[in-house]
């Protein structure tokens, strides 16, 4: 029976029917249409909700004083105020009528209420390992009045000092600290961040709905709440980025009047951005030469070539030269510091794929503790919700850049994509970025490829945002009703939640002191430790110790610790071994370190993020032995010069010479 | 478009010049916070833009240009300040002040009749109880803030007593600095006895130590020949004589 006579018995037409639903579900239609608020902004929700953010503040706070003192609660009043501060929020910013002053004053008052969330986790001082480690080279500029010293915790932190510069000048100017200078500096980065994200969004897609929509999938982002609001050069350097991909939007489409303007508005935050960050220049470098390569494949007959791509050559020129001349200049410092990271990543996956390598299990810690169902299922619910939008969204973002002459339906669009004729390169770039959301949720599932995957986070999720902003406008929100708001405002605002609890991994909650867990391991005992050495040792002293307390000796203790980073010393061969071998002097005699600290709270529970002293440590994050940390007791030439019963510090000066 | 006025420009000349003198003359901080946080993040940058030429469409786009230049101006004061050795508060002052008003004088030369910035347009009509919501909504917040303040400098989860024991300076190695400093959580009584080789040299009996307080002092002994020695101290809780704490440092040989 031939294919005629299956047809006209109609054997096809179930399957026919059940393909035209899976092309509706995820093929470029484009369904509905734009819906905009031309009003003016509606005072009443914006005071409201600035009112519901207050109180969901101010329950975080009070979850985190609960915390602290141990108590039941903490958690139940922790997470009613987040629910409380981003769900009506996000909610009135993803309806679909709202006028667009409203909108982006909603975007600009979550984000700086998530950057007071992270604030009231520590008001007063840094506790963010990396924040430790770039107030060691702002406390320098700040008090040495010297760009360039050395920062033993992160030695490549110098070489780019674009947020210590921008810190301590205001620290300088208004005669403040550097952690209160850095709250008011990230206070306008947040607010310029996402002010720009907005701008960029709206430049490319002509719709401030979609751009708040995508804005908000992007605060889904794991790095959004923390790491990209901490004292570090990141924080910064993808505010420049996002000004920068504005700043190309925006420029003029031919090259002629305003285009020199617009090119050297970008190469000055180029510039800013190559002496900043790194990883952000990388990743914008690749953006704009990326985006001149698909602008050069694009067919357009209007305009000659040369005319259409003057700005985007010039700013992919400048991406691609500006950080190199910066890495020459300051001879190289992030090959031993990225170089490594990288090529463990991707061996990690390599392996990962090949079925060569354990899958790192998400929601469990190094120390094996299971992170609360809570946070697994807000995790778990984010990722699955930006799937089916990415899914469902990812043609009809293509069919969107699709040139509309003559091409009315999405499928003509997405013909006319195919065949190069496309409206906004930026669009395609973006469309097809997204699949490194994908790519990044398999980085992380690898034990040596989740740094990379977690990194890479903060620039997919433009792409991402994006074509999940395009599925909910032209699919899921096609018919406005009042179930439809709830459940897209509680989709989104499960994405940013999921977002919140990825990125605390899982100690949200301020909590009582948890060795080797950075944040909560840092208390006044340990604090008063490293202010004791500065005060009766001096500044400058060689010292050895675990990773958190590492980092009070530098900074509170103002101490030259040894790291294997900066000096190729492991020092955790002295504080593991059993007896004072010849394997535990080296690194004392290599290293010429002067003292050590030892804190004997390690020895009671293993390190939650797998590491008590170096990555390489033999013992792997386990709790040391007692006897093994204070083996120095033994020798004559070691005096033990501080002891306040948990932590001891031990003088091996008189180790140096002794054979 | 009718052309604007530069008075934007002026305005920000003045806020310099006023920098300039917060720096010098005022020590009030919230003073000089709301003085130079516009100059460096925004005043510097809006000069900047303007002598470059028209950028930016919307005014919240103007903004965030604006602030990337003042940043990318900051960059460069930096580097700049660090090479002349002047990475000081007035040095920041000056810094700024000068790019400002160069940047003005550039704007007025390049750009003497400017086109007129779009006024911003849907902003909402705030009344009496719009702005007392909005206030109680910033008392609530910044009582957030100080609650965790509060629980912050409250949390002691570790009640203990530092012991310490340091040789003297180079010039003295036989002066022995010993100190107790208190972290508990009520006031505490200690006995401190100090040997050397085994041998009791000091011994001070019932010192009382208030929570926060520190207790010191030297104790000069003589070096030993040609051997360093090495000498202990034993701090005891006076209830049971149990010891408590043991730090040691040496004494290098004479």
């Amino acid at each position: 029976m031939s294919a005629a006579s299956l047809a006209a018995f109609g054997v096809w037409r179930p399957f026919r029917t059940a393909a035209a639903r899976i092309f509706d579900v995820f093929g470029p239609t484009l369904h509905g249409k734009e819906t905009e608020g031309n009003s003016a902004a509606n005072s009443g929700w914006i005071t409201l909700l600035s009112l519901s953010a207050s109180v969901g503040l101010f329950l975080i706070a009070a979850g985190h004083g609960a915390g602290r003192r141990g108590e039941a609660d903490a958690g139940v009043l922790f997470w009613s105020g987040v629910i409380l501060l981003v769900l009506p929020i996000v909610g009135r910013a993803a309806w679909p009528v709202v006028a667009r002053g409203e909108r982006l004053f909603l975007l600009l008052l979550l984000t700086e209420s998530l950057f007071l969330y992270k604030i009231l986790y520590s008001p007063t001082n840094f506790v963010q390992f990396d924040e430790m480690l770039h107030w060691i080279t702002a406390d320098d500029i700040l008090h040495r009045h010297r760009l360039f010293l050395k920062n033993s915790l992160l030695p490549v932190s110098p070489s780019y000092p674009g947020i210590e510069i921008l810190t301590t000048a205001f620290a300088n100017l208004a005669g403040l600290t550097v952690f209160a200078a850095s709250n008011w500096v990230l206070a306008v980065l947040r607010a310029t961040f996402v002010t720009a994200l907005f701008l960029f969004f709206e430049k490319i897609s002509g719709s401030p709905r979609m751009a708040a929509l995508a804005c908000l999938v992007y605060m889904g982002c794991s790095n959004f709440v923390i790491f990209d609001a901490m004292f570090a050069y990141e924080s910064l350097g993808i505010v420049l980025c996002i000004l920068i991909l504005l700043a190309e939007a925006a420029a003029p489409k031919k090259w002629g009047v305003g285009s020199p303007a617009a090119l050297a508005l970008i190469a000055m935050f180029l510039a800013s951005l190559a002496v900043t960050h790194h990883v952000s220049v990388f990743f914008c470098a690749g953006y704009l030469v990326c985006l001149l390569a698909v602008e050069m494949l694009r067919r357009d007959d209007t305009l000659p070539l040369r005319d259409r791509i003057g700005v985007a050559t010039g700013a992919a020129m400048l991406a691609v030269i500006l950080p190199v001349m910066w890495i020459y200049a300051r001879g190289n410092p992030i090959g031993d510091y990225l170089g490594p990271a990288i090529a463990n990543g991707m061996a990690g996956l390599i392996d990962k794929l090949n079925g060569n390598s354990t899958i790192r299990v998400p929601f469990i810690g190094a120390d094996g503790a299971q992170q609360p169902i809570g946070y697994r299922i807000a995790g778990v619910a984010s990722v699955l919700f930006v799937a089916i939008g990415l899914a469902t969204g990812f043609f009809r973002s293509l069919a969107l850049s699709g040139a509309t002459v003559g091409a009315t339906s999405g499928w003509a669009r997405l013909r006319a994509v195919a065949h190069r004729n496309w409206r906004d390169s930026r669009i395609v770039l973006l469309t097809v970025a997204a699949f490194g959301f994908p790519v990044s949720v398999a980085f992380r599932l690898a034990p040596a490829g989740w740094e990379i995957g977690n990194r890479m986070g903060t620039f997919v999720f433009v792409a991402v945002g994006f074509v999940v902003a395009v599925s909910i406008v032209h699919f899921w929100q096609v018919r406005i009703s009042r179930w439809n708001h709830l459940a897209i405002g509680l989709a989104v605002g499960a994405i940013v939640l999921g977002g919140i609890t990825t990125g605390s991994g899982g100690v949200a909650v301020r909590g009582e002191y948890r060795a080797g867990a950075d944040p909560e391991s840092i208390e006044p005992m340990g604090v008063a430790a490293a202010v004791w050495t500065r005060m009766w040792l001096g500044e400058g002293n060689r010292f050895a110790a675990d990773r958190v307390n590492r980092t009070l000796l530098a900074t509170y203790g103002q101490q030259d610790v040894v790291t294997s980073i900066a000096d190729g010393v492991d020092a955790s061969r002295t504080f593991l071994s059993e007896n004072l071998s010849p394997d535990a002097l080296y690194p004392i005699r290599r290293g010429r370190i002067d003292f050590l600290l030892v804190d004997l709270r390690t020895t009671t529970v293993p390190a939650m993020l797998g590491e008590y002293f170096e990555k390489t440590e033999k013992t792997r994050g386990r709790p040391p032995s007692t006897s093994s940390l204070l083996k120095f007791d033994m020798s004559e030439q070691v005096g033990r010069v501080f002891d306040n019963g948990w932590m001891v510090i031990f003088d091996v000066r008189g180790l140096h010479a002794a054979n | 478009m009718p052309p604007t006025s530069h008075r934007d420009l002026m305005a920000a000349c003045l806020w310099a010049l006023a920098a300039v003198l917060a720096v010098l003359f005022v020590d009030n901080t919230l003073i000089r916070i709301i003085i130079c946080a516009p100059l460096l993040l925004f005043l510097t940058g809006h000069a900047a833009l303007r002598a470059l030429g028209p950028i930016g469409g919307s005014p919240p786009e103007r903004v965030v240009y604006a602030v990337g230049a003042s940043i990318a101006i900051s960059l460069v004061g930096g580097y700049l300040l660090n090479w002349i050795g002047y990475l000081t508060p007035l040095g920041w002052a000056l810094w700024l002040a000068a790019v400002t008003v160069l940047a003005t004088v550039i704007a007025l030369h390049r750009h003497p009749n400017p086109a007129a910035v779009p006024a911003p347009s849907g902003l909402p009509v705030f009344r009496i109880w719009h702005a007392t919501v909005l206030g109680i909504a910033i008392l609530v917040t910044y009582g957030a803030y100080g609650m965790a303040v509060r629980d912050e400098a409250g949390q002691r989860q570790f009640k203990y007593t530092e012991l310490w024991m340091l040789p003297g300076a180079p010039a003295a190695p036989g002066n022995l600095v010993i100190g107790i400093k208190s972290a508990e959580a009520e006031p505490r009584h200690f006995d401190v006895e100090v040997r050397l080789d085994g041998t009791t040299v000091a011994l001070w009996r019932s010192i009382a130590v208030e929570p926060g307080a520190t207790w010191t002092r030297e104790l000069a002994v003589a070096p030993r020949e040609g051997r360093p020695q090495k000498a202990e101290a034993l701090l005891y809780q006076p209830v049971g004589n149990a010891l408590y704490r043991r730090v040691s440092t040496i004494i290098p040989g004479a």
